[in-house]
């Protein structure tokens, strides 16, 4: 690789890394297994870097290798989508303690993986429906239909874990 | 309690130093590619000796070959609770799989990369936790049942370079849990008590332990 090509990669490593490790931490709950796939992801990006880095969305590439490696996909069960009753959520009042944030990480922790994987996606790095789908590899309609189960399984947790993340039921 | 959405957009707000820099990715990717390479190269070759094998019936073909990733350390359990730990310092090391595999040995630790982390004061007895000998420095024993309670061990790895030479680094020291810090510097000479220093490579090779 020439030596422009490298300090770009470097550049982008060091840009990269800290927000592509949050979104693996939020993914997996565990900062050392997200500090190992993130930098497995970049070796891979390494690998592909002469084809890849024209790219506009390296992060979209960095992404995709980091979610897909944190879905298990060997539990992927197939489900038929149920309709159920939304409920309104409320604005927030006031910033969030510290209590509230470890209730939300234990109880993401406890939602399925994929539902998990596009929460993450689409309401901690901002992705649109489309990106979700193309990151995690199903159709729009699977992420739509996961994005609302995946809500109401973290309601229902956060009604459980709170006030304490202690109540939570185990994983 | 706020909204669901909002409370997952701010789930974070405080998080550990990262363990590694883009110079460390680097070099394990460098890695990644020339092993790549050696696989291609094996199976060029071995398309060639099966080629040949048909055009000269007499030629021996290669025989299946296999590509072994070497291991960043070993370490074995003993049955009187103790674990071996032998660093393969030619390896870069995985934090989370050494972290892993200490903690599923009751071993409690936090593995860096780029940075160690030390308590200030040191927790006292290190030298019980962790014991070695001088000609085998790549080995050590450590003792569970000996670390005092509320500690864990520290391991950090560094990449050094001085020129062109370049070597590896392992510290190891006891700190309390949740009371800690972690510096960037390489703590080659660190003043410090409780502490053992291992360093691979060209620039220098040796152990000190105090």
């Amino acid at each position: 690789m020439r030596a422009d090509a490298v300090e770009e990669f470097t550049a982008y490593v060091a840009a990269c890394s800290p927000r592509m490790r949050r979104t693996a931490f939020l993914l997996c709950g565990d900062w050392q297994r997200a500090e190992d796939e993130v930098q497995t992801a970049l070796v891979k990006l390494y690998l592909s870097w002469d084809r890849v880095r024209a790219r506009r969305s390296l992060d979209s590439y960095v992404r995709t290798t980091l979610v897909r490696a944190l879905i298990d996909e060997r539990r992927r069960p197939w489900r038929r989508e149920q309709p159920h009753a939304v409920v309104p959520d409320r604005p927030a009042a006031e910033p969030m303690g510290m209590e509230d944030r470890l209730t939300v990480r234990a109880a993401l922790a406890l939602v399925p993986q994929r539902q998990r994987a596009v929460l993450v996606l689409r309401f901690y790095d901002d992705c649109d429906v489309a990106e979700t789908a193309r990151v995690i590899g199903c159709s729009e309609g699977t992420v739509k239909s996961q994005t609302a189960r995946g809500l109401a399984r973290l309601r229902e947790l956060l009604a459980i874990c709170e006030p304490a993340p202690a109540d939570c039921p185990e994983g | 309690m706020p909204d669901v959405i909002t409370m997952l957009r701010a789930a974070i707000d405080e998080e550990p130093p990262l363990g590694f820099d883009a110079a460390h990715v680097l070099a394990r990717a460098k890695r990644a590619r020339r092993r790549r390479a050696g696989i291609a190269g094996l199976g060029v070759a071995g398309a060639l000796a099966l080629s040949l094998s048909v055009v000269l019936p007499g030629v021996a073909t290669a025989r299946g070959t296999a590509t072994i990733e070497p291991a960043a350390f070993t370490l074995v359990e003993h049955a009187n609770g103790t674990a071996t730990l032998t660093m393969n310092p030619g390896v870069l090391l995985k934090p989370g799989a050494l972290r892993r595999d200490l903690r599923r040995d009751g071993i409690p630790a936090q593995v860096t990369v780029a940075r160690f982390c030390t308590s200030r004061p040191s927790p006292a007895g290190f030298s019980r936790v962790v014991t070695g000998q001088r000609s085998a420095p790549d080995t050590m024993t450590i003792h569970p049942a000996a670390m005092p309670p509320g500690t864990e061990l520290s391991f950090g790895y560094f990449r050094l370079t001085a020129g062109r030479e370049t070597g590896q680094e392992t510290v190891e020291t006891l700190i309390n849990t949740g009371s800690y810090g972690c510096d960037k510097t390489a703590p080659i000479g660190w003043p410090g008590q409780g502490h053992r220093v291992l360093v691979h490579g060209d620039i220098v090779a040796g152990i000190t332990s105090r």
